[in-house]
C-alpha cells in the first residue's frame, strides 16, 4: 500500500485549519511504529458510519491507544464529544501536508 | 488557490479523491422528536384506514376492486414510508443528539432506541395495530428523554388528530 492518500475536505469543522475544498495529504504509514499525538490532525472513520471519513484534531490519547478528537471549530463540529474514543484501527494516517483551495 | 491545489484538482479528476468529512451536520443542535412521533402516528392511522375499507365482494364491477386496490396500495405505500421516517428520525437521535453523558443519567435510552426500531420494523412489514402503538409508545419514551436532557418538561395528552392517542409534548412556555 502506497503511504499517501489524498482526500477532499467538505464541511466547516476544522475551520480555519481546514477549509472546504482544501485538499490534504494523509501518510496512511504514521502511526505503523509510533503512535498518534495530541495535536495531530488525522483522517479517521466515523465510529457511527463506517462508511464515512472524517477528519480532526488529536485531543488526548488514552492509556489503551485509542484517541480523543475534537474539531478546532467546536461549535460546529461532531467529535468525540458526541461519539466517544477513537480506536488506532479506525485510524486511516496523519494528515502531512494541506493545499488551500 | 495554491499551485499544489492546482496540481492536485488536476489529479483529482483524473482519479478523484477521497472526501474526509469535517462533520458537524449543520443545522447543529436542531432535533425534536415529534417527527418521529408524528410518523407513529400516520402509521397507527394507515393501520385503521386499512382496516375500515371495505373489502369488494364476488359480485364487485372491476371498477369497484379498482377502487379497493387503488386505496390499500396507498394506505401500504404511506405506512412503508411513514414507518422508514420514524427510523430514520430515532436514529438521527440517537446517533446524533444523544451523547454518552444522556446515556449515563439515562440508562434504558439504548434499549428504548431498540425497541422502537424493532416496532418499527414490524409495523412496517405486517397491518399490526399493536406495532404501531408500540412505536408511538417508545416514541413517546425518547421524547420524554429528550426533553428532559434539555431541561424542559413534558405533558401527557390527546393528540388532536383522528388517531388521539395519548403524546408526550414538550412545555415550551
Amino acid at each position: 500500500m502506497f503511504p499517501l492518500a489524498r482526500f477532499r475536505i467538505e464541511d466547516a469543522s476544522m475551520e480555519p485549519a481546514l477549509r472546504a475544498g482544501d485538499y490534504v495529504l494523509v501518510n496512511r504509514w504514521a502511526y505503523g511504529r509510533r503512535g498518534p499525538r495530541s495535536g495531530d490532525v488525522v483522517v479517521f472513520r466515523d465510529p457511527e458510519a463506517p462508511a464515512r471519513l472524517l477528519v480532526k484534531r488529536v485531543e488526548r490519547v488514552d492509556p489503551s491507544g485509542a484517541v480523543l478528537v475534537r474539531g478546532d471549530n467546536d461549535a460546529f463540529s461532531r467529535d468525540s464529544r458526541a461519539f466517544g474514543a477513537v480506536g488506532r484501527e479506525g485510524l486511516i494516517g496523519k494528515v502531512v501536508l494541506r493545499a488551500r483551495a | 488557490m495554491s499551485r499544489l491545489h492546482t496540481i492536485l484538482g488536476a489529479l483529482d479528476r483524473l482519479a478523484p479523491a477521497e472526501v474526509a468529512h469535517a462533520h458537524c451536520d449543520i443545522p447543529c443542535g436542531i432535533y425534536d422528536p415529534h417527527h418521529a412521533q408524528m410518523a407513529a402516528h400516520t402509521v397507527i392511522r394507515m393501520v385503521d384506514l386499512i382496516g375500515q375499507l371495505e373489502k369488494p365482494g364476488p359480485n364487485s364491477t372491476p371498477e369497484q376492486r379498482q377502487e379497493f386496490h387503488n386505496k390499500l396500495a396507498r394506505y401500504i405505500a404511506t405506512k412503508e414510508q411513514h414507518a422508514e421516517i420514524y427510523k430514520h428520525e430515532v436514529r438521527v437521535l440517537w446517533g446524533d443528539y444523544f451523547k454518552p453523558e444522556h446515556l449515563q443519567q439515562f440508562p434504558t435510552l439504548h434499549d428504548a432506541v431498540w425497541k422502537a426500531l424493532k416496532a418499527a420494523s414490524k409495523g412496517r412489514q405486517e397491518i399490526n395495530l399493536q406495532a404501531a402503538e408500540d412505536m408511538l409508545q417508545h416514541a413517546n419514551e425518547i421524547a420524554e428523554t429528550f426533553w428532559k436532557t434539555k431541561g424542559v418538561g413534558t405533558v401527557k395528552g390527546k393528540a388532536p388528530y383522528p388517531t388521539a392517542r395519548e403524546t408526550v409534548y414538550p412545555k415550551v412556555a
